[in-house]
């Protein structure tokens, strides 16, 4: 577990610092982030159906109606 | 304003009554995509045991889903978004284990196949507060034979600079579950559980090609919170599978979107959580999407999840061992899974075809630093989809 | 370091910005169309100009073209003009959108983003009703249907209205 631990911290921390130095994006600038694939879910649907997969099939699921996704799956 | 038009996918996940990721706002700059109808067809399948020694059936679980969803604006600044989802399920499931020769445990399957359905309702509604903050309430339903779960979301965002957004909201759900031939089974009759959850989020846009978004999600479950059709070897008896009557439960998500160039991007998700039950669980998921000449995308992907077991957890006790809890749910065990999957995505004008399949394969050898006791219950499965999608706009 | 250059460089930002508000002289442009004539916002001293920021991937502004459109075909003749600069960083995307959204004003192109930045503006899309002096007597962040009215009104106003008067 540790190491990914650090990783993941590492990349947060990273990604902020970089924020941080570079100029703030402006209103213009920001056509390529309005791209479908820059969504943080380009598909709801299939992202809906997915995470029902792999959370009735997994113990933790972080959420409502979980260890079964909401249903009495199996 | 520029503000995203869809509902948070967070409550689009909670409505189709599935786990839902910690919510957050999809970022200012993404652009509508209401009104808009889609349709999906999912086949489930989950593979045969093979090899591991099996009494009773060897087949497993199969679910056809088929789900409906639609987008609209409701006026200037709301949109509203419909999904109704069913489900077909039939097959056997691992039913309890015993120990075999060299303790090794055998699995037992439930003896008869189960065929049941399942029928789903979501809305939700979410209204531009102005200034690119964003207020979404949604609702849920879903059925099927032996129980029903009703449940509601609030979440909002703000903007707190042009690059930072926070994101915060909860939900809570009602379920309640009467076993299907309890009383031939001697299982529970009438039952219920009660999920409450919280999240927090912030989003940044790092740059004019990738954004980063990090959130953490608190649950609290109480009720009935076994499964009615598992049980435990005990010693010499099956003993119905027995949990404690709540669990807190605590995750933290990361998300990672990088352009790589006009055409292609790469999304890059982490999740790790904990819960009072003694589990602990990382997943990395990555995917690539990848625009092609002619209106096609192709989004390949993997996904990697491990779980460490819960402390009541074995494929067999010996009856001085067995504390005041013990199950033998392969979901409560220690295993790694690895998943890849392949989709497709074509535009034609105002449709939208997309096709997919992904495999998912999950054992005790894949858990990292190892899985402290045997899972034989632990399940490989195959998902394909296909779907269309129609613009209005 | 980093932070007091982050912060400097906000700070010149927030002056810039503060240039283009309503009751100020608008910052004078010039660009090319997709036609490749020049023009500048000087071409029009005298006239009533109505400047609006758009890119193809804003999802508003695919409602506010056609409303525009009316908007500068209703008030006709050569006093009120529509100019809307495009800030597509690809020509070929703001083309296509221009295929499927036709318009008759003019459309001016800026893929660097220069004169949004003397404008100091906000966020997309981003308009300016600029009078027959120079001066902003309207600046709309975001679009809804209701500017456009508020638009008309105060169009048909500063028509009303010669070069000089205030």
């Amino acid at each position: 577990m540790r190491p990914d631990f650090r990783l993941l911290i590492l990349l947060v921390v990273a990604a902020l610092l970089a924020g941080c130095a570079t100029k703030p994006v402006q209103p213009w600038e920001r056509g390529r982030l309005a791209k479908w694939d820059m969504r943080w879910d380009p598909d709801p649907m299939q992202a809906a159906a997915d995470d029902h997969a792999h959370f009735s099939k997994e113990g933790t699921s972080g959420a409502i109606g979980a260890a079964g996704g909401g249903c009495g799956c199996n | 304003m520029n503000t995203n038009k869809r509902p948070s996918p967070s409550l689009s996940l909670l409505l189709a009554a599935s786990a839902a990721l910690v919510g957050h706002k999809a970022h200012a700059e993404e652009t509508s995509t209401a009104p808009s109808i889609g349709y999906r067809f999912n086949v489930y399948d989950e593979d045969a045991f093979s090899g591991a020694p099996v009494i009773g059936s060897d087949k497993r679980y199969h679910v056809d889903t088929q789900q409906l969803d639609f987008s609209g604006n409701v006026g200037e600044r709301n949109t509203l978004n419909v999904d109704a989802t069913h489900e077909v399920m039939s097959g056997s499931s691992p039913w309890y284990s015993i120990p075999g020769p060299n303790n090794k445990p055998i699995q037992v399957l439930s003896g008869a196949t189960i065929r049941d359905h399942r029928s789903a309702i979501s809305a939700s509604l979410m209204h531009d507060a102005g200034g690119n903050s964003t207020t979404t309430g949604s609702v849920s339903y879903s059925a099927e034979r032996d129980y029903h779960a009703t449940a509601i979301g609030l979440e909002h965002t703000i903007p707190l600079n042009t690059a930072l957004t926070l994101g915060f909201g909860g939900s809570l759900s009602h379920d309640v579950i009467e076993p299907t031939d309890a009383e031939i089974f001697d299982r529970i009759r009438h039952a219920q559980k009660n999920t409450y959850s919280a999240f927090g989020s912030l989003s940044w846009v790092l740059n004019r090609a990738s954004v980063l978004e990090s959130g953490i999600q608190l649950n609290y479950q109480s009720g009935y919170l076994s499964d009615p059709y598992k049980l435990a070897t005990v010693g010499e008896a099956q003993l119905p599978d027995t949990r404690p009557d709540r669990r807190t439960e605590a995750a933290w998500l990361v998300r990672y979107r990088l352009a790589i160039n006009d055409n292609a991007a790469l999304h890059a998700d982490s999740r790790v959580a904990v819960n009072s039950w003694g589990q602990k669980s990382v997943t990395l998921d990555a995917s690539l999407y990848q625009t092609l000449p002619g209106d096609w995308q192709i989004i390949p992907g993997v996904r990697y999840y491990t779980q460490h077991s819960a402390r009541f957890y074995a494929p067999f006790f010996d009856a001085n061992d067995a504390g005041s809890f013990y199950s033998s749910d392969y979901r409560l065990g220690g295993f790694g899974s690895v998943a890849g999957h392949l989709d497709l995505r074509k535009q034609f004008g105002r449709w939208e075809f997309t096709a997919g399949m992904e495999r998912y394969h999950a054992t005790t050898r894949y858990a990292l630093g190892g899985a402290n006791a045997a899972n034989p219950g632990a399940v490989s499965y195959t998902r394909i989809f296909a779907g269309l999608d129609y613009h209005f706009d | 370091m980093q932070l007091i250059r982050t912060v400097l460089f906000g700070l010149a930002l927030a002056v810039t910005a503060s240039a283009a508000e309503p009751g100020t002289q608008a910052p004078g442009f010039s660009a090319k169309t997709f036609e490749g004539k020049q023009i500048s916002l000087a071409d029009y001293r005298g006239k009533i100009v109505f400047v609006d920021f758009w890119a193809s991937w804003c999802s508003p502004c695919r409602e506010s073209l056609p409303l525009y459109d009316k908007l500068a075909a209703d008030f006709g003749g050569d006093d009120f003009i529509v100019i809307a600069v495009n800030l597509d960083e690809t020509a070929a995307d703001a083309k296509k959108f221009m295929a499927e959204h036709p318009v008759k004003y003019t459309v001016v192109q800026d893929p660097d983003g220069d004169i949004p930045k003397v404008f100091g503006v906000s966020g997309m899309p981003s308009s300016y009703l600029i009078d027959r002096d120079g001066t902003i007597r309207q600046r709309h962040v975001g679009f809804s249907k209701k500017d456009v009215d508020m638009l008309r009104a105060e169009v048909t106003k500063l028509l009303g209205k010669p070069a000089g008067a205030s």
